[in-house]
């Protein structure tokens, strides 16, 4: 009892340092609530408000995902790769266009991250988005409360109509006077949303009044999720952009303003944050400068032609090239006014002293007007990825402590219980008043770890004089272990080791396998004795089958570049079928993955029934109960339906794009399989209930990664079978990361496996807890199945006890938890480091999220033990009176 | 010296358990074939070769093979230097592989290489070490008898 109570309150504490760190690593951004209004800038003569308005209506299409190079036309002799064909040069109408000199393109930067949600902040606000924002992509009440062009439109009384993603309706309730908004959530649903907002656009812009039409186009995006660039769907959907924007175009009165924008996804690779920009305008002749524009720009952009204020925490510069050339020094005024507004506010607000210098000296001609406001969108843009360093010291801080206390192992008395409830509350303390101005919960806290390191030291002290330190004791595998899972942590520190962790894991356990491997060898009951023969040697090596558990470990392991999805930064990796998105692979590479599949959960389950169906009905036949081996039989006979449920449903989603009778296999499966699982528990045969309840989580990783996974549970099976109690813990350490890469993953945001979220789900369900629940159980598998191996070790070894199982498991949490601080330390030391967003943030965010599910897991099994563990003590103790 | 076919047998023997290490701890299976043979050539060269002369008759070798394995008995100095010989090469050649995955592009980050170099340098020290020992041992057994 004493050791689940110390696991529970110390993952309470490691929980709430992970909170606390990462509140002050993921630093949100400072916002202004503050608007602009008609009387802050000095107005044109005769005009009410900042500038007179240029155009009538301005019309807004933004292409999600639209790359650059998918935009621009290219000239018919050169050549394009095959992958490139169908993605470059598809729309014929911009070409044409672009040749009679209507329209103007030009390149737009995206600042990352470049998510939806940021991007659509940033594109009517202005502003630079953070990071962490990043994490409220999928947060339903994520209503834009600083100043945008929407909302000046809106105040001034302008009608603004938006057609296309609903993630705008969330941003700024009713705040459009006309929408035909629809859910943006399902990738696999292509063309629904697109086809309809089209002709209401056309209506829209024949009929209704709106001063700025924003119509948002997702075809693109999702055929990018769903198949990747090179992908005939993606051709058809770029033509039929194309078609659309080519319609606008025409159908344009003549005061209308056309702009197209597009935005991008995901990460900050240079593809992904230039996209193109389209400009249309039937007054004038306009020629885009041949120089990236910031996404931004746009903003004040529409304001000043729409005659409306500049958004107050706006730091984008205006395109002067869409005004006519004698405006040109009015509207960078303007602008200027309001960036200068801005950075004084911000300053004084949030004591940012440094924006003082630039704002203090005026600055009168374009030139120089435009050269200060970059510079203070530069400086604001480096701050707005300030850390907040108290909060990163306190949560590395607090988990040194609680890795430490964890390491004395003390007695768990009523004192330590007290001591570390009072710890957990002064952390939530510290993690939800905010305004903690004068520090106090911060001191309290600070002290209260000194305290209890400075204990922990003593207590390691003391202990570590009661060793006694010989060479052979350090050269086991028991030290080398841990030492081996430390290596790999501070290997971290380094961002070439952070890109090819997968093959630095893998190379650390297969060491850790042969060193359990060469230990085993001696601890062995076969002794060499004569006469000494190359035979007796193959026959010394694999007594016990040793050296072949050994060879299948060890190729399991191997099997990893397999299934291993590439991560832009690794060179010379490939990504082979398995973990490809499905739409990208060609009809035949999909049956092709479809048969490795078919053939790998044959195996699985042929293997299954022969080693754990046989062996109860043995132990069953001694009981003389004859129909419970029957019981056996039928279930494996049904299996075989679940294998052909798991196939029907790849067929259904990924060949023929069926998608309800996809969603009706998976319903039907996991009821089935669920069914079975019961029957197979009542057997008491927890291996083939295992297996039944593996069943939709094969549909849950799709076709690709069903050998990936079927080879992970087996070398987890092998390894829990063959590595040692004394040696599971470093083991289990190094195999969750392995298997989070061996399932298809890579620390990258980009590749979260969304697909998972649709898995037997129909588009558009308000329920959106279940597929983030399924994304997470897919990333976080190789975590959850550890505890198996763990539980599994405990049932196998002879002396089975529950204070032994703890231990194992805090032995693990130790080591987990050292990875995670470490990893924090890491990202902390690295802020500054040019790949922080990039490398190094995503694997941090990677890393805790693994080292949560591993303590929430953890904690779930104890406490079930403790439950429910009489029972398992009876069930063991008759099948050992059995034997 | 072990004679021709028994020793032919072992030399190949040990190249083929090498190379199959080689591969399961990841080097490439069908690429760079030539690259993998080349290092398991040297881990045998370093470790299986010097055995070959040293060695009499093929039982003594597997028999302090087994007590390498089983961590017992008591090797013979001139068996002691080779056994720390061949366990640091290998130890030289595993520790090599750390330079790969840094990104520093020079030309001897090529797959081999490293572990070539590794494996002679841990080869190196194996044999310093345990000649040290040797000297060690027998300079306290000498103080021993000095004493008495």
């Amino acid at each position: 009892m004493g050791s689940i109570i110390r696991i529970l309150l110390v993952s309470i504490n490691i929980l709430l340092a992970l909170f606390i760190f990462q509140n002050g690593f993921l630093l949100k951004r400072q916002e202004i609530l503050s608007k602009s209004s008609c009387s802050d800038a000095h107005a044109q003569p005769g005009q009410t408000c900042w500038m007179k308005q240029q155009y009538q209506r301005v019309i807004l299409i933004l292409v999600d995902a639209l790359r650059y190079d998918f935009l621009i036309p290219i000239d018919e002799n050169t050549k394009k790769s095959k992958e490139e064909w169908y993605y470059r040069g598809q729309m014929k109408n911009i070409e044409k266009l672009v040749k009679s000199g209507n329209v103007s393109i030009g390149t737009l930067l995206a600042d990352p991250p470049t998510t939806t949600l940021q991007r659509l902040k940033a594109l009517t606000t202005g502003t630079l988005p953070t990071f962490i924002d990043a994490g409220d992509n999928f947060s339903p009440d994520a209503v834009i409360s600083e100043d945008s062009f929407v909302y000046q439109a809106a105040q001034l009384g302008k009608n603004v109509t938006l057609l296309g993603d609903d993630t705008w309706l969330s941003l700024f309730p009713n705040q459009f006077s006309k929408t035909a908004a629809y859910d943006s959530f399902d990738i696999n649903d292509l063309n629904t949303v697109d086809d309809k907002i089209a002709p209401i656009l056309q209506d829209e812009m024949l009929n209704s009044n709106s001063s700025i039409i924003i119509a948002h186009f997702l075809g693109v995006d999702h055929c990018g999720h769903k198949f990747g660039p090179s992908h005939p769907v993606m051709a058809d959907t770029l033509r039929k952009m194309d078609r659309i924007i080519g319609q606008t175009i025409e159908t344009m009165k003549s005061d209308d303003h056309g702009m197209t924008s597009t935005g991008d996804h995901g990460g900050e690779s240079e593809n992904e944050i230039r996209a193109g920009i389209l400009v249309h305008s039937k007054k004038h002749q306009i020629i885009l400068p041949e120089r990236p524009i910031h996404q931004i720009d746009i903003v004040p952009t529409i304001s000043l032609l729409m005659g409306l204020p500049i958004p107050f925490s706006n730091l984008g510069t205006v395109i002067t090239q869409l005004f006519t050339r004698d405006l040109w020094e009015i509207a960078v005024g303007m602008n200027y006014e309001q960036v200068k507004r801005f950075a004084e506010t911000y300053a004084a607000q949030k004591n940012f002293g440094e924006l003082h210098s630039h704002t203090i000296r005026d600055s009168n001609t374009m030139e120089e007007q435009l050269d200060t406001m970059s510079r203070i969108q530069t400086l604001l843009r480096v701050s707005w990825t300030q850390f907040d360093d108290a909060y990163i010291n306190a949560g590395i801080f607090s988990l040194v402590e609680a890795i430490m206390f964890l390491i004395t192992n003390e007695v768990m008395s009523l004192e330590w219980i007290i001591y570390r409830t009072g710890c957990g509350l002064l952390q939530a303390a510290l993690l939800t008043d905010k305004t903690d101005s004068d520090g106090s919960a911060r001191t309290l806290l600070l002290m209260t770890l000194a305290v209890s390191c400075l204990s922990s030291i003593i207590s390691m002290c003391h202990k570590a004089l009661q060793i006694r330190i010989s060479i052979k004791s350090m050269l086991s595998a028991k030290v080398i272990g841990p030492i081996l899972v430390i290596i790999h942590s501070i290997s971290l520190f380094s961002n070439s080791y952070v890109v090819y962790e997968a093959q630095v894991v893998r190379y650390f356990l297969q060491s850790l396998v042969t060193l359990v491997f060469l230990e085993k060898l001696r601890s062995t009951a076969l002794r060499p004795r004569k006469p000494f023969k190359l035979n007796f040697l193959w026959k010394f090596v694999n007594q016990d089958q040793n050296l072949i558990i050994f060879t299948l470990i060890m190729v399991g392991l191997r099997s990893e570049p397999i299934f291993h999805r590439c991560r832009e930064e690794e060179v010379g990796c490939d990504t082979y079928y398995p973990s490809r998105q499905a739409g990208s692979l060609t009809r035949d590479a999909q049956v092709v993955r479809l048969l490795f599949a078919l053939g790998s959960l044959a195996v699985a389950n042929l293997s299954v029934f022969k080693y754990y169906g046989l062996r109860d009905t043995k132990s069953q036949i001694e009981s003389n109960s004859k129909r419970s081996s029957e019981t056996i039989r039928i279930l494996s006979a049904t299996s075989w339906l679940h294998i052909a449920i798991i196939v029907l449903h790849s067929v259904f989603a990924s060949l023929t794009h069926d998608v309800s009778r996809a969603n009706l296999s998976a319903h039907s499966l996991s009821v089935i399989s669920l069914i079975c699982a019961v029957l197979a528990w009542r057997e008491g045969n927890s291996a083939i209930c295992a297996h039944f309840l593996l069943m939709p989580v094969y549909i849950l990783f799709g076709d690709g990664l069903i050998p990936a996974i079927i080879i992970f549970i087996a070398v987890s099976v092998l390894i829990a079978e063959f590595v040692s109690r004394e040696f599971i813990a470093s083991t289990i350490a190094l195999l969750i990361p392995l298997g989070f890469y061996h399932l298809g993953h890579s620390p990258v945001i980009s590749s979260i496996p969304w697909n998972a979220a649709f898995v037997g789900i129909p588009g558009g369900t308000a329920l959106r807890v279940l597929p983030a629940l399924f994304v997470l159980f897919h990333l976080n598998f190789s975590a959850i199945s550890s505890i198996f191996v763990i539980s599994s070790e405990s049932e196998s070894s002879q002396k089975m006890s529950a204070p032994n199982t703890a231990w194992t498991l805090t032995e693990t949490l130790v080591l987990m938890t050292i990875r995670a601080t470490l990893t924090c330390l890491v990202s902390s030391i690295h802020r500054r480091h040019l790949m922080v967003w990039k490398i190094f943030a995503p694997k941090f965010i990677f890393e805790c999220i693994l080292t949560i599910v591993f303590i929430f897991s953890a904690n779930f099994f104890l406490i079930y033990r403790q439950f429910f563990g009489e029972k398992f003590k009876n069930s063991e103790a008759k099948i050992n009176k059995l034997h | 010296m072990l004679s021709l076919p028994v020793a032919a047998r072992f030399v190949t023997l040990s190249w083929a358990v090498f190379y199959i290490l080689a591969v399961l701890f990841g080097a490439p299976f069908f690429s760079d074939i030539i690259a993998t043979a080349v290092l398991a050539t040297a881990l045998t060269a370093v470790s299986a070769l010097p055995a070959v002369f040293l060695f009499d008759s093929e039982e003594r070798a597997v028999e302090v093979i087994l007590q390498l394995f089983s961590c017992e008995g008591n090797p013979t100095p001139k068996e002691s230097v080779l056994l720390f010989n061949s366990v640091f090469a290998f130890l030289g050649a595993w520790a090599a592989a750390a330079v790969h995955p840094l990104d520093w592009d020079r030309w001897w980050q090529r797959y081999p290489l490293p572990s070539l170099v590794g494996c002679f340098i841990g080869a190196v020290i194996g044999i310093f070490i345990a000649i040290t020992r040797i000297f060690v041992i027998k300079r306290t057994a000498y103080n021993k008898t000095k004493k008495r």
